[in-house]
C-alpha cells in the first residue's frame, strides 16, 4: 500500500471518468462503504468508485478531508488551542458555504453520500433540500424535483382536500 | 422513479423529514403517495421523527351557547387548527388501535343520561356517537378506554361497592364486572386512569401516612378480566430528611409514568422524579427523570418524551401569574425551555394528540 508520510497510509481513488485521488486512509474511511472495503482487505491497489464522477467525488473528499477526526501532530495542536464548540461552530460555517451549490450537483451530492454511506454529508444535502422545498408551493416543488404530476384532476382535489392542514 | 434521485434515496430523506411536510408531499403525484404511505416507510418514519402534536380542549360554556361546547384542536405554534361544533365537553384522550382520539361528553342538563363522541383528531371526523344510560343519577366514576385487538370503547364505571362496563355503540348495557382479586382496605383511588395496550390502570395508594405505597389494578377490557395488579417504584424516603409523594400516573409514549414529587426538608428543595414502567408483566418501573423545580414552578404532567436527545415536553405551572404553559425539559443540560404558551381562552383540561404520519394516511 502506497505511503507518504510516516504513519499515514494513502488509498487511491478512481472515478469511472479516469480520474485518480490519492487519500489518507483516514479520510476515506469517512466513507463507511470504503471503510467496509478496507477492513474486509479488498482494497490493496486502487478503488473504483462506480456512478461518481470525479467532478463530485473530489466534492465529497473535500467534504472528508474536513471533517476527518484530527489527530497526530497536527491535529493534536489545533485542538490544544481552539475549543471544540469553535471547530464546530467553524464546520458548520464551513458546511453552508459547502452545500451553495446549483440543484444538479446537489441531487448528485445526495447519492454520492448515499452510495458511499457518509451520514455527515448525507443529513447536510437532504436537509438542505428538505429545507428548500418545505416551503414552497406544490408546483414549485414539483418542478424542483423533476416529479410529474399524474393525478387525475378530481383526484388532485381529493388528495389536497385532505392535507390541507398541511399547507396552513 | 419519482424524480432524478433514485426512490429508496428519497426514502431516506423523507424517513426523517416531519409528518407535516410529508404530507404535504403526498400531494405530489401518485409515486410519492404510495412511497410515503407504504407500511415499511411509515414504521421508519415512526420510530425516527416525533409525532405531529396537538393540544385538544374545550371551548368555554359560555361562548358556546347552550346547545353543546365545541372540541378545539391548537398546534405547537398555539394556532386553532380545527374547530368541531357541538360534540360536548372533551372527557380525554383515548389512544386507539389507530392511534390517538378525542373522546367528549355531553350530559344536556340531565344526569341520568350522557352522549359520547369519539373524533379523529387528525380528520376531525366524528366516529362513534353514543348515548350512555346511567341507571340511578348518582355519581359515579366513569372511565373510557379502547379494547385490544378489537379496538372497541368500553366505560367502566364503580362505586365502593361494584364494577360495571359497558361497550360503546348501539344498545350498549351494563355489564357487571368481577370485583379485583387485590385486596385495597387501606388504599384509596386516586382517579387516574391509563389505558395502554387495551389494558385499562388505575391508580390506588396507601392510607397509612406518611408511608405512601401505590397499587395499580389492571383491567384487560377486551376479556373484561383483572389482570394480576402492580406495586409502584419502591421508595427509599426518610421521613425526616425527606417526603416522597405520588402525584399520578399518566402514559408517556406507549407506556405508564408515575410521576412523583420529592421534597427534602432541610435544603427546602423540591424535583419531580419520573418513574416509567418498563415491564408491564414484572412491574419493573425505571427512573428515566429527575426534574428540579424552581419554588414558582410546577411540573404538572409530563406530556411526550422526544427523539431528539430524549427531551421532554411537559405541562407546568407558573404559581405568580398562575399561568399554565407547555415546557421543554432538557435532561442533558437539566434546563427547561419555553415551548408554547397556552391560548388565553384555554378554560378546561388540555390533553395531547400525539399524530404519526399513519394517523393522516
Amino acid at each position: 500500500m502506497a505511503t507518504r508520510e510516516a504513519g499515514k497510509k494513502m488509498i487511491m481513488l478512481k472515478s469511472p471518468d479516469g480520474m485518480e485521488f490519492e487519500v489518507e486512509e483516514a479520510v476515506a474511511m469517512e466513507s463507511q462503504t470504503i471503510r467496509k472495503m478496507i477492513e474486509d482487505d479488498c482494497a490493496d491497489t486502487a478503488i473504483l468508485i462506480p456512478n461518481i464522477n470525479s467532478k463530485i467525488l473530489s466534492r465529497v473528499i473535500e467534504y472528508c478531508n474536513k471533517h476527518v477526526p484530527t489527530t497526530g501532530a497536527t491535529g493534536a495542536a489545533a485542538s490544544d488551542t481552539v475549543a471544540p464548540a469553535a471547530l464546530a461552530e467553524d464546520l458548520k460555517i464551513w458546511d453552508a458555504e459547502f452545500i451553495k451549490v446549483n440543484r444538479a450537483t446537489r441531487f448528485d451530492l445526495i447519492q454520492a453520500a448515499s452510495y458511499l454511506n457518509i451520514k455527515g454529508l448525507l443529513d447536510l444535502t437532504s436537509q438542505t433540500t428538505i429545507d428548500t422545498i418545505s416551503d414552497n408551493s406544490l408546483e414549485e416543488i414539483r418542478s424542483f424535483l423533476s416529479t410529474k404530476n399524474d393525478y387525475l384532476p378530481e383526484e388532485e382535489q381529493t388528495i389536497r382536500r385532505e392535507n390541507q392542514w398541511a399547507f396552513q | 422513479m419519482l424524480t432524478l434521485l433514485p426512490d429508496d434515496v428519497i426514502s431516506e430523506i423523507l424517513s426523517w423529514t416531519p409528518v407535516k411536510s410529508v404530507c404535504r408531499f403526498r400531494c405530489l403525484s401518485r409515486g410519492w403517495l404510495a412511497l410515503v404511505s407504504s407500511q415499511a416507510f411509515l414504521a421508519a418514519h415512526k420510530s425516527q421523527v416525533d409525532p405531529h402534536l396537538l393540544l385538544a380542549t374545550s371551548s368555554s360554556g359560555k361562548e358556546a351557547s347552550n346547545i353543546g361546547r365545541d372540541l378545539r384542536l391548537f398546534d405547537e405554534e398555539g394556532n386553532v387548527v380545527r374547530v368541531i361544533r357541538n360534540v360536548g365537553a372533551l372527557w380525554t384522550v383515548c389512544h386507539g388501535v389507530d392511534g390517538p382520539v378525542c373522546v367528549t361528553r355531553d350530559f344536556r342538563g340531565r344526569r341520568d343520561v350522557f352522549g359520547v363522541n369519539v373524533i379523529n383528531p387528525a380528520t376531525g371526523s366524528v366516529l362513534i356517537t353514543a348515548t350512555v344510560e346511567l341507571e340511578s343519577q348518582e355519581i359515579f366514576l366513569f372511565n373510557i378506554g379502547c379494547a385490544a385487538p378489537s379496538g372497541v370503547y368500553k366505560v367502566v364505571r364503580f362505586d365502593d361497592e361494584s364494577w360495571k362496563v359497558l361497550t360503546l355503540g348501539d344498545d350498549a348495557e351494563w355489564s357487571e364486572l368481577r370485583s379485583p382479586a387485590t385486596t385495597l382496605s387501606n388504599y384509596f383511588y386516586r382517579s387516574f386512569v391509563v389505558t395502554v395496550n387495551g389494558v385499562m390502570h388505575f391508580l390506588y395508594t396507601s392510607r397509612r401516612l406518611p408511608f405512601y405505597k401505590d397499587r395499580i389494578l389492571r383491567l384487560d377490557l377486551e376479556r373484561e378480566e383483572w389482570k394480576a395488579s402492580l406495586e409502584g417504584p419502591t421508595k427509599q424516603g426518610d421521613q425526616f430528611q425527606k417526603r416522597l409523594t405520588t402525584e399520578c400516573i399518566v402514559r408517556l409514549n406507549d407506556t405508564i409514568c408515575l410521576v412523583q414529587l420529592e421534597e427534602h426538608f432541610v435544603t427546602n428543595n423540591r424535583c419531580t422524579n419520573l418513574w416509567l414502567l418498563t415491564d408491564f408483566d414484572k412491574g419493573t418501573w425505571v427512573k428515566a427523570y429527575t426534574v428540579s423545580m424552581t419554588p414558582t414552578t410546577v411540573l404538572y404532567r409530563p406530556l411526550r418524551v422526544m427523539h431528539d436527545g430524549g427531551k421532554l415536553l411537559f405541562y407546568g405551572y407558573h404559581s405568580p401569574t398562575k399561568t399554565r404553559m407547555l415546557q421543554v425539559y432538557d435532561p442533558l443540560t437539566a434546563t427547561s425551555a419555553h415551548f408554547m404558551k397556552f391560548p388565553r381562552d384555554f378554560h378546561s383540561d388540555v390533553c395531547l394528540c400525539d399524530l404519526n404520519l399513519e394517523c393522516f394516511v
